[in-house]
């Protein structure tokens, strides 16, 4: 650790800053050597090994996949269970009703999920 | 039992009575009317200003007596507390409300806190995708060492060092460095950075038309590649282990950041990434907007000191936009024009303010130019810089 500085003249400020400026610059490089360096190893092993590749990426996406869609699912008992229907409470901020609705629309689209099997919890206008 | 003297007691120990004893107050008082003004009907940083200018307004009312005060100054930034250090017993025992909430401030914990939130909220797969957005981050801190040193002709190197962070125009890391270094200016430097911010969109689009062409500004930018899960997960533990090995004082907040990001990309930790982006941000905004806005009082606050320390961070704010534009040009031309250099002004942290506004003066040159996701890369990266930046003063001043 350095000790406390005190008093520093103008040319102390400016060698000061630069010096500074240069850390800051040299810390953010390595940083963006590092990460060309990571992603050259994944596109490498992705390269040589593809099967090593979908192991690491399957280990790090599995908590985020829903575990029932690689469960068989009896189709006939699917169809017999009706869906429930829409509960709970949505805090609507910046946004009208209309609104909210047609973006729960367009979300359950697109992730092709039943509205009703969807919970939102908040929306919020980003101005 | 003196009836009468009784009401002359309480007429005399009401407000009333004392409003006109410190004209600085009632200054102050006005300033946080105007503040809540500017955050309620403005909306200019809302979820932080109106909790500042009712910091002001509670802190500048007069009070009862010395027992029953919410803030004691003379506890955090009095002689006494310099020369043996706060005592937080007496604190703990004898202080008001904001004397209790504003250990988070003098300690370092609502910043660091707000860094886990602020990395839960961020997605670091723009830089990833195009890690040169770096330099534009690091080139954006510029005005906070250009601010160090002008400041340094009237402050102390501490002080001086606390003004410069205004350019790195994140509130959190301003406050994380000035209360150890200046916590003398805190409400000044925490008020300068938090109202630059709020006013990017004003600040810096006329730099941007200044310092580019709009040949330059018409530049669209390739889309950038997508960036897989391993490599988000990996990322928040790479930069904390090169980091902090590195360079130490930065741990705290580049730390927390990181920490926070992890959260929100391993995808086992939801509950805690959900509660780390709402629930905790939520509750340390609150303390520290009404903590940090306590510690103006008038006396203390109305100074030539604090006008010359909004005039200083408007120019660390100023030049930390125009680092950025100069290194986004000079990428722009080494690229062949392929990097638009309106990406290098969201190089100041404040995210996602300085991308969108980064995002919406590409579209007025040209309609169809979508900047917004290449602007998120240095702005992300700027938030990086600026933590380091403050790791590095507080290593040189703390």
């Amino acid at each position: 650790m350095f000790n406390a500085i005190e008093s520093v003249t103008i040319g102390e400020s400016f060698a000061l800053a630069g010096v500074s400026m240069s850390i800051i610059m040299g810390v953010l490089a390595c940083i963006m050597v590092l990460i060309y360096l990571m992603s050259g190893f994944f596109k490498l092993l992705e390269k040589h090994n593809p099967a090593l590749k979908a192991k690491i990426d399957a280990l790090f996406s599995k908590k985020t996949e829903p575990t029932e869609a690689s469960e068989p699912v009896a189709t006939e008992e699917k169809d017999i269970v009706t869906a429930r229907g829409s509960c709970g409470n949505i805090v609507l901020k910046n946004v009208t009703d209309r609104e909210a609705a047609m973006i729960m629309a367009i979300v359950a689209d697109k992730m092709q999920t039943p509205l009703n099997e969807l919970r939102f919890k908040s929306i919020k206008k980003i101005d | 039992m003196d009836i009468g003297q009784i009401f002359v007691d309480l007429a005399k120990g009401s407000g009333f009575a004392q409003l006109g004893m410190q004209w600085q107050n009632a200054v102050m008082i006005v300033l946080a009317c105007f503040f809540l003004y500017l955050g309620i009907k403005k909306k200019f940083e809302p979820l932080l200003l109106v909790g500042i200018a009712f910091g002001i307004l509670l802190t500048n009312l007069p009070q009862a007596s010395d027992a029953d005060l919410l803030y004691h100054p003379e506890w955090w930034i009095g002689q006494a507390a310099i020369d043996n250090g706060v005592d937080y017993l007496n604190v703990l025992q004898h202080g008001g409300l904001l004397d209790i909430l504003y250990i988070g401030v003098k300690t370092g914990v609502y910043p660091c806190l707000i860094f886990i939130g602020v990395g839960a909220m961020t997605d670091f797969g723009p830089m990833i995708a195009n890690p040169k957005s770096l330099l534009l981050g690091a080139a954006a801190q510029l005005g906070i060492f250009t601010a160090f040193i002008l400041a340094s002709l009237f402050f102390t190197p501490s002080q001086a060092a606390s003004i410069g962070i205004i350019g790195g125009a994140d509130g959190p890391t301003a406050i994380w460095l000035t209360k150890s270094l200046a916590p003398e200016l805190l409400a000044a430097i925490a008020i300068a950075a938090y109202s630059y911010m709020a006013l990017i969109p004003i600040i810096q689009p006329p730099i941007m038309r200044l310092l580019t062409t709009k040949k330059e500004r018409e530049i669209k930018m390739e889309q950038l590649r997508e960036v897989s899960k391993s490599e988000k997960i990996v990322f928040p533990i790479m930069v904390t282990i090169f980091c902090c090995l590195l360079l130490p004082s930065v741990a705290p907040l580049l730390g927390c950041l990181m920490f926070g990001n992890l959260l929100k990309e391993c995808g086992v930790t939801e509950r805690l990434s959900d509660t780390a982006q709402n629930a905790l941000m939520n509750i340390v905004t609150l303390f520290l907007g009404i903590s940090v806005g306590a510690t103006a009082q008038g006396a203390r606050f109305l100074s030539a000191d604090t006008l010359l320390i909004i005039a200083l961070g408007l120019i660390a704010f100023s030049l930390s936009t125009a680092g950025g534009l100069l290194i986004g040009k000079l990428m722009c031309w080494l690229t062949k024009g392929k990097i638009n250099p309106l990406i290098g002004a969201a190089g100041v942290s404040a995210v996602p303010m300085a991308a969108r506004v980064a995002h919406s003066e590409g579209l007025k040159a040209n309609p169809s130019n979508y900047l917004l996701m290449h602007a998120m890369g240095p702005n992300v990266a700027g938030v990086i810089g600026s933590a380091v930046a403050a790791g590095i003063l507080m290593a040189v001043f703390g």
